[in-house]
């Protein structure tokens, strides 16, 4: 069966983050009252799969073999049945 | 080992860059140095025909997903085999730039307990962020165990250009303090950056003001900063402001000069 | 609507044709408008009469092509077209003024101008220097990121299709000003802010990652710059003369490498030419970009030099405006023959792409080569050993026809002559006398006030946040890089050193004066093109060669066209008194917005040769108890200059130019340069002598000191229009003592002696009434030039 999933990458929390602070800093400019800013990055990766589990299973190694550096990143997968 | 027995391979893919001037450096040294994608060593599987394999500067891949992850997986995936073998034999790996990127990804770099699964460290966003090219001052802080440095005096300071926007080390927030102490334990820590005088800064952010690692055997070289373009004397940006040049040369070409002479005592 | 005009193919289904003999003149433009053919009444009828002519029906595909082909970014009408100016007859601005200048110039180095995609000259040891430097403004203004990305695309594509490998890249923007007030932005319009950071990103992401250093460049601030953003992208490559090939012939195969090909910059091509109205708002405009892809390009790089070394191909050219249209189309001309190609071998992104649409898509990273067909299989392999794509979509032929077929049948088939018998039109030029009048303003007391606010003015002021983020050291032949010295001056020119095996280098400077074009576009452009040059000299340049590049507004308003005709007559006029030819150029016309025309802008761009880049020379100071000389004349010319502008005026003195005179300068500053004499040297321009002599002496951190008595000068009777006056070809140039004699004897009396270099760490400047009017400390000039724009980016 085919599978969707959604991967959502976001810091670590502790690391600095100078995407999100220089984006903070744009936007204070523009006069919004930002406090704060995560820059997450989403794959949406449809593949074969035989089950939810399995499609799941998939998409964890496909985080651990390429997609996450464990020193910097945090991710949550969810699957979408299509 | 003569000089001129050494064969250097510098290794692309799509997105490479930095290959014809690295390239160079090797050659005007007198080692024979040849550029190759990595589809043709897989086709020839002639990786093992070198002493010395080089992963030099560029944006393979395009830096997509994480600046030297996919040509660490690809590299991983077509060549894994020899790779391994070519480590197993202590036989020098250097990366520079992107080079080093793909060395952390690929796990070589720290690499503390041998080549890990998964990256224990990472090179990402520059703070301030975005791209920088510059020249900078690196300390030689190894004491003997790296073999691209160890005929350098220990805290002599290097004049070398830094190009990148994916330089800042880092460790696991967790274990920052314990990586350092087992960096420092095990004399990977190479260069790190200073000020002209020796004092250290740091222009990216990078944990420690790091610069360039090797691993625990030696043989395993990163570093951000660029080498193959400080060869020259004509190369470095004050170079007008001096009277004579005293060498025709530039700090960069110490480095390449000491692995060829680290291969050559060797063997 | 003249919808019964229209007609489904029965042989294809996807090609209409146009019953265009019966279209009335009405339905004539109306289909023009249609199918956003972008031509004109007189041309639409030319079309029916050659349909009439052989009684055919023309196919959408037909008509796109001929669109295309006659448009203004592809065969640049405007100067073809005759011109009538001050009751006389102009037979062509490119013919007359430009090509004509350089034909008669006849350099021996000159290799190949004008003809091919980049201007060829001759460097050394069988070596030619190739430049390209397109304009690429509407995109920059749609979406800055990727239109600056695309354009650094485009040009190094360009160099490629000259069979160069891309050395250098050259990046000069026109924006509005980055304080300017939000709330005034027309809808549409991007703020000057959102321009310059994305373009700043966008070349940094492009060209960083092709590994092709950004050596040289300008960044300029006016009001102008705010609905017309101007962008221009330069190239450098080099190539072994010897294997430039340039000799297809029928049979030879067409093949398409690179990119895929969809509905990007559809209509780019008459995007470009036409006048940037209020329709051009995201939703209309956005397919002209398109998301940008170094890596392809760079892959496409290396098989391309590849196939020129071991000499595979018959030509090749790359695929730009006007898409697989222009690229087939005008090698097939360029050869004497016909082409055929079949659309449906053409790859694709997406399905669903019309045959016209694949035929004039400008998709990015795409290369056409001609290849014969016993090398067509060795070249296939080369392409996949790369991971580039590659496509045979069709050949050259004896017959000179232009014949295109989809799924093997017909959708085209055009006489090559008729098709590029492009129509020319008579333009009617006029002249406004200028208005503007000479500001009446008291000398200051305190001078050193003005210059520190000088230094901060955007024009002059340090970009050094913005020149880091682009590579300019890759490949490690930079031998002067953007900024020199221990504390980061502003070099005149770049120098590179392309060639292992020789010590000849290259040197690269651009000249652009847009604030006096404002007030004669005739002296604008001299000063350019004098700006240029003496960059190019203060290094140690020779042997220049110059480019153009023309951004003015919409052609078909005679004044506008008039100020055209007085830039080109400078751009004639100047090129010979200096016997520097052009050997490349690129004009962007009709750059209006709802915000007014652009300020007419002339991009130089100055390619010099250097015997030893080991004597080349910087702009920093570099020794305390040296001698400070001026080279050339002051007069009192501050029309259009910064320091007017900082007081609020424009003026009317524009800076004029005495070539002759300048070229005797130039030739003995050379040879100064030359025997070693010279130990810096820098260019006055933007905020004259004071601003110069400042960025010399904070360069190196070594005091100067001077008296403006001294400074020769025609009638300037003020200490403030002395230091700050931008009069044309002077240079300031250091000078050991030991030298003076021979100096003074080399240069003839056109150089003075105005001072000295001191270890004060203190620039002083004594007025012509003895007094000490400037005294600042080197850091505090320092700051003030580096503060403006680099807090301004994150």
């Amino acid at each position: 069966m085919k599978y969707t999933v959604k991967i959502d990458i976001s810091l670590k929390p502790g690391h600095n983050n100078p995407e999100g602070e220089a984006t903070t800093r744009m936007l204070k400019e523009l006069n919004y009252p930002v406090e704060q800013i995560a820059v997450h990055k989403i794959y949406v990766i449809t593949f074969q799969a035989s089950s939810q589990a399995e499609a799941k299973l998939k998409a964890d190694e496909m985080c651990t073999r390429l997609l996450t550096n464990p020193v910097r990143d945090n991710y949550t997968i969810s699957v979408v049945e299509q | 080992m003569k000089t001129q027995d050494i064969k250097v391979c510098i290794m692309r893919a799509g997105g490479t860059n930095c290959d014809f001037e690295t390239a160079r450096a090797f050659r005007i040294l007198g080692a024979q140095t040849e550029i190759k994608h990595v589809n043709e060593l897989v086709k020839n599987n002639s990786l093992m025909d070198y002493n010395i394999i080089v992963l030099s500067g560029g944006s393979s891949f395009g830096d997509y997903v994480r600046a030297g992850a996919i040509f660490a997986r690809t590299l991983n995936a077509k060549l894994g085999k020899q790779m391994k073998q070519f480590i197993d034999e202590n036989r020098p790996l250097l990366g520079i730039c992107n080079g080093f990127q793909i060395l952390v990804e690929y796990g070589l770099l720290p690499g503390f307990e041998g080549p890990s699964q998964q990256p224990e460290a990472a090179l990402t966003t520059n703070i301030p962020q975005g791209f920088k090219c510059q020249w900078i001052y690196l300390k030689n802080e190894n004491k003997g165990k790296c073999l691209f440095t160890n005929q350098i005096p220990q805290n002599k300071i290097l004049h070398l250009p830094i190009a990148h926007s994916e330089g800042r080390l880092l460790f696991s927030k967790e274990k920052e303090k314990q990586t350092l102490q087992k960096l420092i334990d095990n004399d990977m820590i190479v260069f790190r950056y200073c000020n002209e005088d020796g004092t250290t800064t740091d222009p990216n952010g990078t944990y420690h003001n790091i610069a360039g690692i090797c691993n625990k055997e030696g043989t395993i070289f990163g570093l951000m900063p660029h080498p193959e373009r400080a060869i020259y004397f004509w190369q470095e940006p004050t170079w007008t402001q001096k009277q004579q040049h005293t060498s025709p040369y530039s700090d960069g070409k110490l480095i390449f000069e000491n692995i060829l002479n680290s291969i050559a005592k060797k063997q | 609507m003249p919808s019964n005009l229209y007609i489904q193919r029965t042989s294809v289904d996807n090609v209409i044709e146009v019953a265009i003999a019966k279209a009335t003149d009405t339905e004539l433009v109306e289909i023009s408008s249609e199918l956003a053919l972008g031509l004109s009444f007189d041309e639409m009828k030319i079309i029916q009469t050659y349909f009439k002519r052989v009684n055919q029906n023309p196919s959408d595909v037909e008509l796109q092509i001929i669109s295309q082909t006659w448009s203004e970014h592809c065969c640049h009408k405007t100067f073809k077209s005759k011109i009538i100016f001050n009751d006389k007859e102009i037979n062509g601005l490119f013919k007359t003024y430009i090509s004509n200048a350089t034909k008669e110039i006849s350099a021996p180095w000159c290799f190949n101008v004008f003809e091919d995609n980049a201007g060829i000259v001759k460097f050394d040891k069988g070596y030619g220097i190739a430049v390209k430097v397109e304009t690429h403004n509407r995109p920059t203004a749609i979406e800055p990121f990727g239109g600056a990305a695309t354009g650094i695309g485009g040009v190094v594509r360009d160099i490629l299709g000259v069979w160069a490998d891309p050395i250098a890249c050259t990046d000069v923007l026109g924006v509005g000003p980055l304080d300017f007030d939000y709330h005034k932005l027309p809808i549409g319009v991007k703020h000057p802010k959102y321009i310059y950071q994305n373009v700043a990103a966008g070349i940094s992401f492009y060209s960083n990652n092709l590994g092709i250093p950004t050596v040289n460049g300008a960044i300029f601030f006016d009001e102008s710059y705010i609905g017309n953003v101007t962008a221009y992208c330069g190239c450098i490559g080099i190539l072994p003369l010897n294997k430039y090939a340039k000799n297809a012939k029928p049979g030879d195969y067409f093949v398409m490498a690179g990119g895929k090909t969809g509905r990007d910059g559809i209509q780019g091509v008459i995007f470009a030419s036409a006048e940037l109205t209020k329709k051009s708002d995201n939703d209309v405009s956005r397919p002209a970009v398109q998301i940008a892809d170094p890596i392809t390009e760079e892959k496409l790089k290396r098989a391309t030099l590849i196939i020129r070394d071991r000499q595979l191909a018959s030509a090749t050219t790359d695929l730009g405006g006007g898409g697989l249209s222009s690229g087939v189309g005008e090698t097939a001309e360029r050869y004497g023959c016909g082409a055929t190609v079949e659309l449906s071998k053409v790859p694709l992104k997406y399905p669903s792409l019309l045959p016209w649409e694949i035929y004039i898509s400008e998709s990015q990273e795409r290369q056409l080569f001609v290849i014969p067909p016993e090398n067509l299989e060795t070249v296939l392999t080369i392409f996949e050993q790369e991971e580039v794509e590659a496509t045979p979509i069709g050949q050259l032929t004896k017959e000179r026809r232009l014949k295109l077929t989809y799924k093997n049948t017909p959708v085209a088939d055009l006489d090559m002559t008729f098709i590029f018998d492009i129509p020319t039109s008579t333009k009617q030029a006029t002249l406004n006398n200028s208005t503007n009048v000479e500001p009446n303003f008291a000398e200051p007391a305190n001078l050193t006030q003005p210059l520190m606010h000088l230094l901060a003015m955007p024009n002059i002021a340090s970009k050094e946040n913005i020149v880091r983020t682009y590579d300019h050291e890759v490949k490690g032949n930079t031998v002067l890089k953007p900024f020199q010295g221990k504390y980061a001056g502003p070099n005149d020119a770049a120098v590179l050193k392309p060639l292992d095996n020789s010590w000849k280098g290259l040197t690269i400077s651009c000249g652009m004066n847009p604030t006096y074009g404002k007030i004669d576009p005739y002296w604008m452009a001299a000063s350019a093109i004098d700006e240029a040059i003496r960059n190019n000299i203060a290094v140690g340049g020779r042997r220049i060669a110059l480019l153009d590049n023309f951004t003015w507004g919409n052609p078909e308003k005679s004044e506008r066209l008039g100020s055209l005709v007085r830039a080109c007559q400078a751009c004639y006029d100047i090129s010979k008194a200096y016997k520097t030819p052009f050997i490349s150029g690129k004009d962007s016309l009709y750059n209006e917005s709802i915000l007014g025309p652009v300020t007419p802008t002339l991009l130089i761009t100055a390619i010099g040769i250097v015997p030893d880049i080991r004597s080349v020379v910087s702009m920093e100071l570099k020794n305390s108890g040296n001698l400070l000389y001026i080279l050339g004349t002051t007069y009192p010319e501050l029309g259009g200059s910064e320091y007017y502008k900082l007081n609020g005026y424009l003026g009317a003195s524009v800076p004029k130019l005495h070539a002759s005179k300048a070229r005797k300068n130039y030739y003995n500053l050379t040879k100064a340069i030359g025997s070693g004499m010279v130990k810096s040297c820098h260019d006055l321009s933007e905020g004259g002598l004071a601003v110069a002599a400042a960025e010399m002496a904070f360069a190196s951190n070594i005091g100067l000191t001077f008296d403006l008595k001294a400074v020769p000068n025609k009638a300037v009777a003020r200490n403030d229009f002395l230091l700050f006056s931008e009069s044309n070809s002077r240079l300031l140039i250091e000078v050991h003592p030991k030298d003076q004699h021979d100096f003074e004897a080399l240069m003839k009396n056109s150089c003075a002696l105005i001072g000295e270099t001191t270890k004060t760490e203190k620039l002083q400047i004594h007025g012509i009434n003895n007094k000490l009017i400037i005294d600042a400390s080197l850091s505090e000039l320092r700051t003030a030039w580096k503060k403006t724009l680099n807090t301004e980016v994150p």
